[in-house]
């Protein structure tokens, strides 16, 4: 019955249509347009300059720092993300009452759209009035510049704190399921041996969720790569003196903010779009279940 | 089951088809600064209404206080396809694109097919394709409640400050206002730090600023009147944003608010006078930042389209009619592009308005309406390096700045 | 002794992180019943005396239309929940029992098409959108929506097909049955778990999307709720009070419908997540 292969080519046809109209299609524009300088978003007569804004690009002062913090995020995000979850899951594998509840409260930031996130965050963050400074206030401490001060490490920590905040229950829901799969007769075996929680832990429970690890790692570095609304949402301007882009605001400033050349956002776009596809042929190589296809 | 499915499915279709039906009432898209705060709002929105009720349509607008990103956002609309269909937007530079591009109607071709366009409006202020409401005139605006004691009182006797003459002001307002929980003297929101850049750049290079900044060490001149905004570092309020900054301001809470005439609309504070910016530089005196930069523009879009036409001119009108303007002046403060409409019942705010002008050395437009479009933008983004006197990021994004002044 | 000590501390230490997890969110609801004034100089007390309507009656008579932005939101979210899982279980099913030419080619395609970040392509989509005269409607959010999820899908399905027993199919189609009522009547039934999933994910996903919401539609009236958001904020920010409760309407539905199918949600979004 499987024979029939127009029935594949016709099913898979819409699918392909999608992908190409509205991914492939525009991405072959911007690449077209990434060798163009424009006078402005409105210059129809563009001049042909070769690799220019791909050099302009990467002498610019932003795109390093979107680089650097991008990169920053993504170790933060393995240490803190996945770290918090990890832990928090093997705690919850330890006990059964209120199991259902922390689970129910943890991965309640997920379903929240990071754009209300971002407005509540703005309300902790204020100087004035904020929560933060308002706990401050209560200890005699001095109120801080969260995101409006001249320091931007304190600013990024304040871009990055909600971020990695929303998605540890995520990671956590994954780890905590993979754990419940470890059967109770191995463990009790293990104590019986006389294994203490150390070894437990890292001889045992560790080594046997080493692939469900291995894709929320995955996962998580490529995220940070399409983070774009609770730092847009924070800090739309990148405060102080542009120090704080992230590649997925820097796209957006440089497509919309300071709009004078289509063809330096062209070139960041295939910029941005390989390093995406180039973290995908990493997921390939992760993903071994999907070899046989 | 299939039945099921193929409801399902007409009803998808059902939901596709609706969400892109088609308007069939007119309606006429707009665009202005009239938004948010502006003073001038009031007006704008009460002669929409008039104008709705008159000729039977629906005006769609979409106004908003201006910033970087929505000037971006207006010209990148024109490239989509999303342009509205009458505009009250900036002149010169900032609008460059759309004006080079033939998107905009011009006063001329208008002209051919309605003689009295505009015929209300000076011809000295009226541009090539927009008709200007009304002029500004930039100053600080100062709460004289702040000034306690005598020391500080006496520097009201003058009718301008030097800059020295300024921050030694602002250390004697402090001392005067230490009693106060958060007290600053000057109101600064960090993302429209505009006024403070284009002040301190026309103060110290003069009335030909921008030719400076273009010539030889432009990049040096440019760079060190920037940084001189360090210099008032500890007297800037520097809050996240213009809005909590300037409700501060309006609230009581600071002393100096550096900006336009329409500013004064909004305050209804008793003891407000208006002081020129400070000499920055003897050479040149005191500047003062004045004249029309913005205008009403009909899209090419509305032109062509035979329901829209009549209507966008119409609308042009009646937001520029010598009536509409005398309100435009009264409520928002400036001058009327024409010269018959003066504002009624001035208030004291608006009379200090009036008599700054004679006190300032010479008259220049901001730099931001000199400046191309969407340069600017790389000035207003390293804002905190000026404040912090951090040469090296403030002259990189001054050169990237000067570069784009060029091509 | 010493084990329910331990114990202790377990339930301490994920007590601590519940608390972190879920004040913020209580924070933002009482706030919403006081006087911006009040929040702004304590907002950790609860609102008793100072109790108010105010912010909801500002957030309702404002100029935006919160109900309407969440139609929006869900004639957006739902078509694309919808054309996905119909456009992704075809193109699932081919790709889990057909053997054609260029198939390998054809899931390289989909899995760089999975991590392709939309927003890359954003200028030329617009003027695909102009050119289509789909520019600034809800459709045109939709579209691309949906080709930024299908792959997703694909991935999932594909997955989850590929395990479902063949005789079931074979018997179906030796009984005379065509092709779509294999599909409608066997296939797409017995993946209905995976179906679930994907469109839970699918549907998150495109509801919380700010960037093409904010990109492609600017009349307020058309605009999805996120989109919206971030307008009353720019225009409203320093009123702490109606912020307060702009945030409370959008999150509070989302809360109670997690709550509700929270089984389902969970297990959808990870499931997603280990397969693809």
């Amino acid at each position: 019955m499987y024979k029939n292969k127009w029935i594949a080519y016709l099913f898979i046809t819409p699918m392909l249509l999608f992908l190409i109209v509205f991914l492939i299609y525009p991405f072959s524009v911007n690449i077209y347009n990434s060798f163009f300088k424009y006078k402005s978003v409105l210059d129809r007569n563009p001049a042909y300059v070769g690799v220019n804004n791909y050099v302009q690009l990467f002498t610019t002062r932003q795109f390093k720092i979107a680089i650097e913090n991008t990169l920053l995020l993504t170790i933060l995000v393995i240490v803190f993300q996945v770290g918090i979850a990890l832990i928090l899951a093997l705690l919850v594998s330890e006990i059964k009452r209120l199991a259902g509840f922390f689970k129910t409260a943890y991965f309640i930031p997920i379903v929240i759209s990071a754009t209300a996130l971002g407005l509540m965050f703005l309300m902790f963050f204020r100087e004035k009035g904020g929560l933060f400074n308002q706990i401050l206030a209560n200890f005699n401490l001095e109120p801080i510049r969260w995101l409006n001060g001249m320091d931007s490490n304190v600013t990024l920590a304040s871009m990055f704190l909600p971020t990695i905040w929303q998605y540890i229950g995520f990671y956590f829901v994954i780890f905590l399921t993979a754990l419940n799969t470890i059967s109770d007769e191995m463990l009790e075996a293990a104590k019986i041996d006389g294994a203490n929680d150390f070894t437990l832990t890292f001889k045992i429970k560790l080594p046997l969720i080493q692939n469900v690890t291995r894709v929320v790692l995955v996962l998580a570095i490529t995220g940070t790569l399409k983070v774009f609304d609770l730092p847009y949402i924070l800090n739309p301007i990148a405060n102080p003196n542009g120090e704080t882009f992230l590649l997925g605001t820097y796209m957006y400033h440089v497509s919309y903010f300071a709009n004078k050349n289509l063809g330096l956002a062209s070139a960041f776009a295939v910029i941005l779009a390989i390093l995406g596809v180039g973290f995908s042929g990493l997921v390939n190589v992760v993903f071994k279940q999907n070899k046989d296809i | 089951m299939k039945k099921r499915i193929i409801a399902v499915l007409m009803s998808f279709v059902a939901v596709l088809t609706l969400s892109a039906c088609t308007e069939t009432v007119v309606e006429l898209n707009t665009v202005s600064m009239f938004g948010g705060t502006d003073a001038n709002r009031v007006v704008y929105e009460s002669t929409i209404y008039a104008f709705e009720n008159e000729h039977n349509i629906r005006v769609k607008d979409k106004s908003q206080s201006s910033d970087e990103e929505w000037k971006s956002t207006v010209i990148s609309n024109f490239n989509t396809g999303n342009e509205p269909d009458v505009l009250q937007f900036f002149t010169g530079e900032t609008a460059k694109p759309f004006v080079d591009a033939g998107l905009v109607m011009s006063i001329e071709d208008i002209r051919k097919e309605y003689p009295d366009y505009a015929k209300n409006i000076d011809d000295s202020v009226l541009g090539t394709h927009s008709v200007p409401t009304t002029g500004f005139v930039e100053g600080i605006f100062v709460n004289l409640d702040h000034f306690k004691s005598n020391e500080a009182k006496a520097y009201l006797d003058k009718d301008v400050w030097t800059w020295d003459e300024f921050k030694a002001l602002c250390a004697k307002l402090v001392e005067d206002n230490a009693d106060v929980e958060g007290y600053k003297p000057i109101a600064y929101g960090q993302n429209i730090p505009h006024y403070w850049i284009d002040h301190l750049v026309a103060a110290q290079l003069g009335p030909d600023y921008y030719n400076v900044i273009k010539g030889a060490e432009g990049e040096d001149k440019l760079t060190n009147a920037l940084l001189k905004l360090s210099e008032i570092k500890d007297y800037l309020s520097y809050d996240e944003t213009e809005e909590f900054s300037s409700q501060a301001f309006l609230d009581g809470k600071y002393t100096f608010q550096l900006d336009g005439s329409w500013f004064g609309g909004r305050i209804e504070l008793e003891n407000i006078t208006v002081y020129p910016f400070p000499v920055v530089n003897e050479e040149y005196g005191s500047p003062l930042l004045s004249g029309f930069t913005s205008g009403f523009y009909i899209t090419k879009k509305a032109w062509d389209n035979p329901k829209k036409r009549d209507l966008a001119v119409k609308f042009v009108e009646a937001m520029t009619s010598r009536e509409t303007l005398t309100k435009f002046v009264t409520y928002g403060g400036g001058f009327a592009a024409d010269s018959e409409a003066k504002p009624q019942n001035e208030t004291k705010v608006q009379e200090a308005l009036r008599l700054v002008s004679p006190r300032a050395d010479f008259v220049v437009l901001p730099l931001g309406d000199a400046s191309v479009a969407g340069t600017y933008a790389g000035l207003v983004e390293v804002q905190a390096s000026f404040v912090n006197n951090q040469a090296d990021t403030a002259k990189a994004a001054v050169k990237t700045y000067i570069e784009g002044q060029t091509d | 002794m010493k084990r329910y000590g331990k114990k202790t501390i377990i339930y301490i230490l994920l007590s601590i992180w519940a608390t972190l997890t879920l004040y913020p969110f209580f924070w933002v609801i009482i706030n919403s019943f006081k006087p911006s004034s009040d929040i702004i100089r304590d907002s950790l007390s609860i609102p008793i005396t100072n109790f108010t309507f105010d912010n909801y009656i500002k957030a309702f008579t404002s100029d935006y239309n919160i109900f309407r932005s969440y139609m929006n939101s869900f004639i957006v979210s739902f078509s694309v929940v919808f054309a996905v899982l119909i456009i992704a279980g075809f193109a699932s099913y081919a790709l889990a029992r057909y053997n054609f030419k260029g198939k390998k080619l054809v899931y390289a395609f989909i899995i760089a098409c999975m991590m392709f970040p939309i927003f890359s392509v954003i200028y030329p989509l617009h003027q695909i959108l102009i050119n289509l005269k789909l520019n600034g409607s809800r459709l045109g959010v939709i579209l691309p929506q949906i080709a930024g999820n299908v792959s997703f899908a694909v991935v999932i399905l594909t997955g989850f097909i590929q395990q479902l027993p063949v005789e079931v199919e074979e018997s179906a189609y030796i009984d005379g049955a065509n092709i779509f009522q294999i599909l409608f009547i066997v296939v797409f039934p017995m993946a209905k778990s995976a179906f679930a999933s994907t469109a839970i994910f699918v549907f998150l996903w495109s509801y919380n999307d700010l960037f093409l919401q904010m990109v492609i539609i600017q009349d307020k009236d058309k605009m999805p709720i996120c989109a919206l958001l971030k307008e009353i904020s720019s225009k409203y920010g320093t009123d702490f009070g109606l912020m307060a409760s702009s945030v409370t309407l959008i999150i509070v539905p989302v809360i109670i419908v997690y709550i509700l199918l929270q089984n389902h949600i969970i297990k959808g979004l990870t499931a997603g997540a280990i397969k693809g």
